[in-house]
């Protein structure tokens, strides 16, 4: 994790150079496939106010091919109060990588485009990315409050894909970080 | 300037390394009769914090702790305190302050039942009440003394409570007390007691610019912290429900009163008028609930909790008044009719549901205009607030 230029904290792993990416077909990806590089990043977050600034959560799993394991980063920032980033990183399984590389066909994600979608502002900014060998994916727009505000969009059925896989993907990405991390107040 | 690396370090405000952990309350190395009085109030074993943090009050460090709503805080510091106390010695050891008087009040009970079968007095010292009878109660010699500031501080300038012998004090929900509403009468308390005084700080949010305040009035507090996106309970589901007008609230609460008698439930609304309008509109429309709030007499506002306590009343509407510390298990449902103005309150209030491992729901009403401030919600806690789904009688 790193400090880019706009002084903003992000995880941003990859590079940027996707010159030579080529474009998914439908039936990726390959759900037993493990030979190839595989990485998904999510961002959402903005500009709140001048008091509490930028906040924002991140996340990305990254798997090298043929590696028995990947690793999950998670970041979630605010300055509210003056709290502080927060920052935790869990290794992955293949069951994980299998189980999220599902989710990710099930939902037909990659079949979608953002060509149509609403662009994303200082306060609002959702980011996707996904990444399968030298192919890339990258689906931004505004952070989507409910379901019912994508009907009022031009592409109400590819938002709302992309709504659910995106609150999917965050139940499983904060249960991982949960069951790491968090103790268990009570037992029962 | 000097930069102080020392001081430094100190910001970052990490729960403190090799708290030790004790699984079992026998091994918390506790009077016997005390012991007693923790398995006659249902106790098994011993909860996170409950683990944590009553060690090391009795080890006599000032103890900073942290933990999720409902999950045993009060026993906490009240074992904790019970287990240093000198049951012969009839003078005030130790103070704990709230900010309001129920929940005062409650503590007050907690720590009697606690102290059950150690002859222990506790008093409750509150405002609304009447002064003569804390003055009488006072006078006989008070072990503990449960209380909200106003009239604790009160008296303690009045001299009927006795500060000589007090070795600890309590803040409970303590970034509410450090709030700029209680902070001078807090700091007016803490004055009159001995030096060296052990102080310990409680609440379920203590955001770090309430840390940062701590070092004014404790010596290297041990720290049981839990970070913001681990304090929201996994048994307390959260919901929204999307209303394009203000107005259109009230019909979809009165399609959810069904669902809210099922066991009970508390609403909250951000000011003590819509409180009392909510109730009135309710009560015209057939429906039966109770409001409570702090323009109330106490009298009255005693009777309200009782009978909300007794089950009697299943649905009560309140202000924030209500949002922290209350503790009555068989609320399993909160609406927000109104969202909260500060993040904090907001895991106080779904907080009064899911107690003690206990299954939750929350509802939150949100218009167009506040439905950012909810997305900035779930996203600094980490948590999921989803649409609230049809089905969601078969959840609570």
């Amino acid at each position: 994790m790193d400090i880019d230029e706009e002084g903003e904290l992000s995880i941003r792993g990859t590079s940027n150079n996707d010159n030579n990416c080529t474009v998914f077909t439908q039936d990726e990806p390959n759900i037993d496939d493990f030979s190839e590089n595989f990485y998904l990043r999510v961002y959402t977050g903005g500009i709140r106010s001048r008091d509490i600034g930028q906040e924002f959560i991140e996340y990305d799993v990254r798997y090298n091919a043929n590696e028995k394991s990947g690793v999950l980063r998670y970041a979630n920032q605010s300055n509210y109060r003056d709290e502080e980033l927060i920052k935790k990183e869990v290794g992955l399984s293949l069951v994980v990588i299998t189980e999220l590389k599902k989710l990710i066909k099930q939902s037909e994600i990659l079949l979608e485009t953002d060509e149509k979608w609403p662009e994303s502002t200082r306060e609002s900014k959702q980011e996707l990315e996904i990444r399968l060998g030298k192919k890339v994916k990258k689906l931004n727009t505004l952070k989507m409050a409910s379901v019912v505000e994508t009907k009022f969009t031009d592409d109400p059925e590819g938002l709302k894909v992309y709504y659910y896989f995106l609150q999917n993907l965050r139940a499983l990405v904060f249960s991982l970080i949960s069951l790491h991390f968090k103790v268990k107040p009570v037992q029962r | 300037m000097e930069f102080d690396k020392e001081l430094d370090k100190e910001l970052k405000f990490k729960t403190s390394k090799n708290v030790p952990v004790s699984t079992t309350f026998e091994e918390m190395d506790l009077k016997d009769d005390l012991l007693r009085g923790i398995y006659n109030y249902g106790f098994e074993s011993p909860s996170a914090i409950q683990s944590r943090a009553i060690t090391q009050i009795i080890s006599g460090r000032d103890t900073i702790a942290q933990a999720q709503s409902g999950t045993g805080k009060t026993a906490t510091f009240s074992i904790g305190m019970l287990e240093v106390i000198d049951t012969r010695k009839r003078e005030t050891q130790a103070l704990i302050l709230s900010p309001t008087r129920e929940l005062a009040t409650q503590i007050q009970n907690v720590v009697r039942a606690l102290g059950d079968y150690m002859n222990v007095k506790c008093h409750a010292c509150v405002g609304g009440k009447s002064v003569g009878n804390d003055i009488k109660q006072l006078a006989k010699g008070e072990h503990i003394v449960s209380g909200t500031p106003g009239r604790v501080l009160d008296m303690i300038k009045r001299r009927n409570l006795n500060t000589r012998q007090i070795r600890m004090l309590i803040l409970d929900e303590a970034d509410e007390l450090l709030s700029h509403g209680f902070q001078t009468q807090i700091y007016d308390v803490y004055r009159y007691l001995p030096p060296g005084t052990q102080v310990v700080v409680v609440s379920a949010t203590l955001p770090k610019d309430v840390l940062s305040m701590t070092n004014k009035f404790m010596s290297d507090p041990v720290k049981i912290l839990v970070k913001r996106d681990e304090i929201t309970l996994e048994g307390i589901k959260q919901f929204f429900v999307q209303v394009e007008k203000e107005e259109w609230k009230f019909d979809t609460l009165c399609d959810l009163y069904d669902s809210l008698t099922i066991t009970q439930g508390v609403i909250f609304c951000n000011t003590k008028k819509k409180v009392d309008w909510l109730a009135e509109s309710l009560r015209k429309s057939n429906f039966t609930v109770v409001a409570m709030h702090g323009d109330m007499k106490q009298d009255e506002r005693d009777k309200i909790m009782n009978e909300f306590r007794l089950g009697n009343s299943r649905v009560l509407i309140s202000t924030d008044v209500w949002a922290r510390g209350i503790d009555v298990q068989q609320v399993s449902l909160v609406i927000n009719y109104d969202l909260p103005l500060d993040r904090e309150n907001y895991i106080h209030r779904i907080g009064r549901s899911g107690r003690f491992g206990r299954k939750g729901v929350a509802i939150n009403f949100v218009t167009n205009e506040d439905i950012g401030t909810l997305q900035e919600l779930e996203q600094y806690y980490s948590t999921q607030i989803e649409e609230m789904p049809v089905n969601v009688n078969d959840i609570i």
